[in-house]
């Protein structure tokens, strides 16, 4: 059976939101796997975000933004880098494996370059299978915690 | 975090846009609607057949307002497209405008997800549901303004930055325009004539330039760069530096006196490379503005940082190469006390340091002193002012260079002082040791004479001991010992005391009145210094047969290398390496020294020399005279009572660089002071001495730093700009001396004064290090008195809402590639070729060949050289085309062809001639017509006939697929247009991107070319990209109207969607100040981070980092993430 995955993407205002909406306005047609939350930098995306992703049963997580030196916002794309490079880490350690987790640059202008992400990511990861964290509904924290 | 939404009486509306189809073709947006309520808070769904329109939006306002709604979500195209034209919509029925929020159902899902119409609609519930969790958890946010500057500030004044500059001064805004050239005009003052018109450039640019003077509002900086910037609540704190002009730009009258007086002959930057020359003080071109003269200083020359008395040798060089020899004296005597004296003794270190020793020969500088003080025209030297004599007066000890130094001056400054010589005769060293063959008795009494006559009183025969030396402390106002080093050492060896065992300090002293009378007819010297040589070849010229024998082998002996080449010349054999061990003697008199070889010298903790002998090595040197020149001490035995102290070698201590002794009123220099100098070094501690007592005493005195910040000047860049200037490798040309032979019969000088043709044609040899030569003829000449040699730079702060980049281009540099440019002087480039069309330009408006100055008739362009690098396959250009090349190589086809060679042959070899603009097809026609040939094929490369000069391509006509050499005389390049060199720092400080070829990213290249990714920086010209100058013109013009626009009346409307802070959560820890770069967060002083909004631009990095979670972004709060996250997973059902 044919197992479709959740793919959560954060996209950054600028350059992967834009790059995404240029995919959709060439009709360059992508699986609807990945849904999208719109940051205005991917320097935004808190490690606890990907985590709780990945808690919450989400079989893959890409962060989507500028070119390295583009950052609208100078340098939010290399924290998240940093941010990225230590969660693949984590998930090696956790056995749901670092390829479950990308960050990708993609400009305002490349379009097909997000839309061919999204089906090679969806391709890799039903080859992967589903996460095994699937199961199992996850409970939020209460008021006053802090992950 | 909580994820449990705020409030829940909250009523959201959701409304979804059918979009014409584009959305309810692939999306069942019935569905959605008939679903929606079901979500928690939703009160209201509808659908809209186009929410963008005008009906759309008052069908929203009027159900908002039916259903009392306060938030509202609305399923429509990107919220990138109409999110504010929708805040807009929703406010107008009372709702705050952020209790929205737009979803993306036709770029991100009807229009990618168009063949899966089911699945489409599915994710399209997800999305709708996920802008429900986050609208629930949303906050109304306030609205502010925040009132900015609306000066402005413009960073280039080229035609960009001047038009720019023109108009916003005509909408009311204050100007700030920041030129790091001396004059405005930029390139375009450069290229004399503009396409399609054929315009003088001059001509069109001329009365905008007067504008930026004229108009009131434009504040000119020329000669200034932007140093660093600040982003402040009113917008932007530029910070200038304006370089120093060392004139007063208010006073400079432009009336180019200085100019024309000026002795310098510096590379002229002006001309890219053409060669030619311009002077230190000077205008760029003669109609620049502002009308101002600037006087160029490079740095700090080779030669001046070396002299201990920091004699400004480049100064007096430039005059006598000029023919100012009255001048040049002035010059040295400026920071010399002997002159005449240093022109023959002086170890010039100067000369060992000239830029010019590694390019043909160090410059005689030395020589050339001794010519200026010897020459007629300085004769009868001239009465300078001098100051009023100052209630104080100083006793100087010793008459030597360093006490002469001091007395000088201190005479000079109005301190009158008494020279206390004990000889009987002034100038120590220089009159009791010195032998006659160096310093001429007249040379030295022509100094002293001068000294004599600022005022100073010199009593010979005057030797001063502890009770003298106290009774001088109790009547003067400071004394200054400068008693020298007098005391000859010797070694007690055995026989010492025997005949012929003699002391250097004392032969000297008796040489000067004919030969010694202990002195015999072999002399052997022990030592290997100046002094050793003295007496060794004062011991030749009386006759003897003279020996030396010293510690020391060839390569470190102490002496000048001078001194031992000219010893030797004269006959005098040195044994090296060999230390006395006894004196043989016979009869009562010496006969010989016995010595051993010495394996090495080791020093002690004091400096005394320690050799260490090899065994059996020993050998007798036969002599009747020894002479011991082994170094001197100080006399300080009467002395000491005064109660001064001693250092460890035994020399009179001083306690700081102030030369104090700790007795007061007592200071000490010179070789008493320093051990055994040199004579200028020991002038230049008497030119300190005279600093330290002036300022004790009151009266300081101020020299000039003309210098400032500047470093001193590497000898590699004064060798490549001396050479742009026109200089070539060539010899240096010194003093002749007399063949030893003659020289050893008397104790007549030996070495000759240049003669005038050789001395002016010496000093054309410099390179002018300096830049500027710090002669102060220029001051001499000026009648409105403007100069102002010590003008540091000044720092000046401007508070503006916004900036213009406006820096222009520089131009590629070809000579990485294969077509001989830097190689071979008749390839230039197209910009360079313009500089010789301009008729006061450097080849005066002919068209040549640089290598011979000969007419260049046969002219071959080649285009493209360093753009469309992939078009040639070469990873040495730039990716881009430059737009401009084509036409500018046809103005100048066109323009040879007509009025500069008429018969020229013109080839331009091209891969497509661009003829883009209005009437440059038509001028491209024309230009055809003239017989100019047009070749469709690259050279791959560029040789030249040596034999010739003529340059050789090898082509493939790319029409008729045939080969062709072509014979040019000159070779034009049109080169790439690429950012200006230098500006990397400017575009980091104001946060702006570039794109990959460097210039300035413009927001979007199609929508907003003259906006860059910062909101209050423009972008025009050349700095977005190559242009020519109409399309400048349009862009600064742009780039103006979208900053006056965006300063409105001077208030900005504030992005709400900025972070906050709990400041019961914040501990203080700083990290979110580190991390931000636009500085807009800071610990406070109430202990607690706050954020400046107006500088917040809301990229989330400090929520991340925050340990504690109390700054936060709104419209992006970690609960309003989550609750999307929860919402666009599958659910099991």
């Amino acid at each position: 059976m044919n197992h479709e995955p959740d793919i959560l993407g954060f996209a950054c205002n600028w350059c992967g939101y834009a790059g995404a909406d240029g995919a959709g306005q060439a009709k360059l047609q992508y699986p609807t796997s990945i849904r999208i939350i719109r940051v205005m930098c991917l320097g935004r995306v808190d490690p606890s975000f990907v985590l709780s992703a990945f808690e919450r049963g989400y079989d893959g997580v890409a962060l989507i933004g500028c070119h390295i030196g583009d950052c609208h916002y100078l340098s939010g794309n290399v924290n998240a880098q940093t941010v990225v490079e230590h969660l693949r880490g984590i998930l090696d350690t956790m056995g749901l494996g670092r390829e479950r987790l990308r960050m990708e640059e993609v400009s305002s202008a490349e379009g097909p370059r997000f839309a061919e992400l999204v089906r090679t990511f969806k391709d890799q990861l039903v080859a992967m299978g589903p996460s095994p964290l699937k199961k199992g509904k996850v409970e939020l924290a209460e008021e006053g915690d802090r992950p | 975090m909580s994820d449990k939404p705020k409030n829940p009486k909250q009523r959201i509306g959701i409304f979804i846009c059918r979009c014409g189809g584009n959305i309810s073709d692939t999306v069942d947006v019935e569905h959605l609607v008939r679903h929606s309520p079901d979500m928690p808070n939703v009160e209201f769904a509808m659908w809209n057949s186009f929410t963008c329109s005008a009906e759309g939006q008052a069908r929203i306002k009027e159900k908002i307002k039916e259903h009392n709604l306060d938030s509202a979500i609305i399923g429509s195209c990107t919220p990138r497209q109409y999110e504010e034209l929708f805040r807009g919509t929703v406010a107008e029925a009372g709702i705050n405008p952020y209790m929205l929020e737009v979803v993306n159902l036709r770029e991100q899902c009807a229009y990618p997800h168009h063949d899966e119409p089911a699945k489409a609609t599915e994710k399209a519930t997800m999305l709708v549901r996920a802008a429900v969790e986050k609208a629930r958890r949303l906050v109304p946010l306030q609205i502010r303004q925040v009132q900015v500057s609306r000066d402005v500030a413009i960073i280039g004044a080229g035609i960009a930055g001047m038009h720019a500059a023109g108009t916003l001064a005509k909408l009311g805004h204050d100007v700030h325009l920041v030129e790091r050239e001396t004059t405005v005009g930029g390139n375009m003052a450069r290229v004399v004539k503009t396409f399609p018109t054929d315009d003088c450039a001059m001509c069109t640019l001329s009365p905008k330039m007067d504008e930026m003077t004229k108009n009131k509002r434009i504040h000119l900086l020329t000669n200034s760069e932007v140093v660093a910037v600040k982003k402040v609540r009113e917008g932007l704190k530029v910070t200038v530096r304006r370089n120093p002009r060392y004139l007063d730009e208010g006073t400079c009258t432009g009336c180019g006196k200085c100019t024309d007086n000026c002795p310098a002959g510096l590379y002229n930057e002006y001309n890219l490379g053409l060669t030619s020359v311009r002077k230190a003080i000077y205008k760029p071109f003669p109609a620049a503005v502002p009308n101002k003269y600037i006087l160029t200083r490079r740095g700090i020359p080779p030669c001046r940082d070396a002299c201990p008395v920091h004699q400004n040798a480049q100064g007096y060089v430039a005059l006598i190469a000029a023919g100012k020899f009255r001048e040049a004296r002035d010059v040295i005597r400026r920071d010399n006390p002997l002159p005449s004296v240093c022109g023959r003794v002086c170890n010039h270190v100067c000369e060992t340091e000239c830029s010019r020793s590694a390019d043909g020969g160090a410059i005689s500088i030395r020589a050339l002193k001794a010519f200026v003080m010897a020459h007629p025209d300085n004769a009868e030297e001239r009465p300078i002012s001098l100051p009023d004599p100052k209630p104080v007066k100083v006793a100087i000890v010793g008459g030597g260079p360093s006490g002469l130094a001091c007395a000088h001056d201190l005479a000079l400054h109005g301190i009158r002082s008494t020279v206390f010589e004990a000889g009987d005769e002034p100038g120590g060293v220089l009159s009791l040791s010195l032998p006659r063959y160096r310093l001429p008795r007249e040379v030295l009494e022509r100094d002293i004479a001068y000294i004599r006559g600022l005022g100073v009183e010199i009593r010979t025969g005057q030797p001063v001991d502890g009770p003298r030396l106290r009774s001088l402390l109790a009547e003067y106002d400071a004394v200054y010992l400068a008693i020298g080093l007098t005391r000859d050492k010797l070694l007690r060896l055995p026989g010492h005391d025997a005949e012929g065992v003699l002391l250097g300090g004392a032969f000297l002293h008796e040489v000067r009145h004919g030969r010694p009378s202990r002195m015999g007819n072999r002399v052997l010297v022990i030592g290997g210094g100046n002094v050793a040589f003295d007496v060794a070849r004062s011991a030749v010229r009386l006759g003897a047969r003279v020996e030396m024998m010293c510690l020391e082998g060839p390569e470190d002996m102490p002496a000048l290398p001078d001194e031992v080449r000219e010893g030797q010349e004269e006959g005098i054999v040195i044994h090296h390496r060999r230390s006395p061990q006894r004196f043989e003697v016979g009869g009562g008199r010496v006969t010989g020294v016995a010595t051993l070889a010495v394996d090495r010298i080791e020093t002690d903790e004091l400096g005394r020399l320690l050799p260490v002998t090899v065994p059996g090595s020993e050998k007798l040197l036969e002599a009747d005279t020894v002479v011991f020149a082994i170094g001197q001490g100080p006399d300080v035995e009467p002395l000491k009572e005064v109660g001064f102290g001693l250092n460890a070698r035994g020399l009179i201590g001083v306690t700081d660089d102030a030369l104090h002794t700790g007795v007061d009123k007592l200071y000490a220099g010179g070789d008493a002071a320093s051990g055994p100098t040199t004579v200028v070094a020991a002038m230049g501690m008497g030119r300190r001495a005279a600093r330290s007592i002036a300022s004790d005493l009151g009266y300081p005195i101020a020299d000039l730093d003309v210098f400032g910040p500047l470093p001193k000047v590497e000898a590699a860049d004064a060798i490549a700009l001396g050479h742009k200037a026109g200089h070539r490798t060539e010899p240096r040309m010194g003093p002749e001396h007399t063949p030893a032979a003659e020289r050893v019969k008397d104790f007549a000088p030996f070495e000759s004064v240049l003669d005038e043709a050789t001395a002016v044609a010496e000093a054309a040899r410099c390179l002018q290090c300096g830049g500027c030569a710090d002669c102060r003829v220029c001051d001499s000449v000026c009648e409105a008195r403007a100069l102002r040699y010590d003008q540091k730079p000044e720092l000046i702060e401007l508070v503006v809402g916004g900036v213009i980049v406006a820096t222009g281009f520089s131009e590629y540099d070809p000579s990485r590639l294969n077509y001989g440019y830097g190689r071979y002087p008749n390839v230039v480039t197209q910009f360079q070729l313009a500089r010789m069309l301009d008729p006061i330009g450097p080849t005066e408006g002919k068209v040549v060949r640089p290598l011979d100055g000969k007419v260049a008739r046969r002219i071959v362009m080649v285009q493209c050289v360093g753009s469309r690098g992939d078009a040639q396959g070469n990873k040495d250009m730039n990716a881009y085309c430059s737009r401009v090349c084509c036409m500018v190589s046809l103005k100048h086809a066109g323009l040879i062809k007509k009025s500069f060679v008429p018969d020229a042959q013109i080839t331009i070899c091209y891969i497509d001639i661009r003829a883009f603009g209005k009437g440059y097809e038509e001028y491209y026609d024309r230009v055809k017509t003239k017989g100019v040939r047009f070749l469709k094929g690259l050279p791959a490369r560029v040789r030249q006939d040596d034999a010739t000069g003529d340059l050789l391509l090898d082509v493939e006509d790319q029409h008729t697929a045939r080969r062709i050499e072509l014979r040019a005389d000159l070779v034009v390049l049109a080169t790439a247009t690429e950012p200006a060199r230098g500006t990397e720092d400017l575009v980091r400080m104001l946060t702006v991107s570039r794109d990959e070829s460097g210039f300035i990213r413009e927001f979007h290249p199609k929508i907003r070319p003259t906006d860059s990714s910062v909101k209050n920086v423009m972008v025009a010209g050349c700095s977005q990209g190559p242009k020519d100058i109409t399309d400048t013109i349009s862009q600064s013009g742009s780039a103006a109207a979208s900053l006056a626009a965006y300063l409105g009346d001077g208030f900005i409307t504030l992005n709400p969607l900025v972070a906050h802070v709990d400041a019961d959560r914040c501990r203080a820890c700083g990290r979110c100040e580190e991390s931000c770069e636009f500085q807009a967060v800071v610990v406070g002083p109430n202990l607690h981070a706050e954020v400046e909004e107006a500088l917040c631009e809301g990229c989330g990095k400090c929520s991340v980092i925050c340990p504690t979670g109390a700054i936060r972004v709104f419209g992006a709060h970690d609960e309003q993430i989550e609750g999307m996250m929860e919402a666009l997973r599958t659910h099991e059902s």
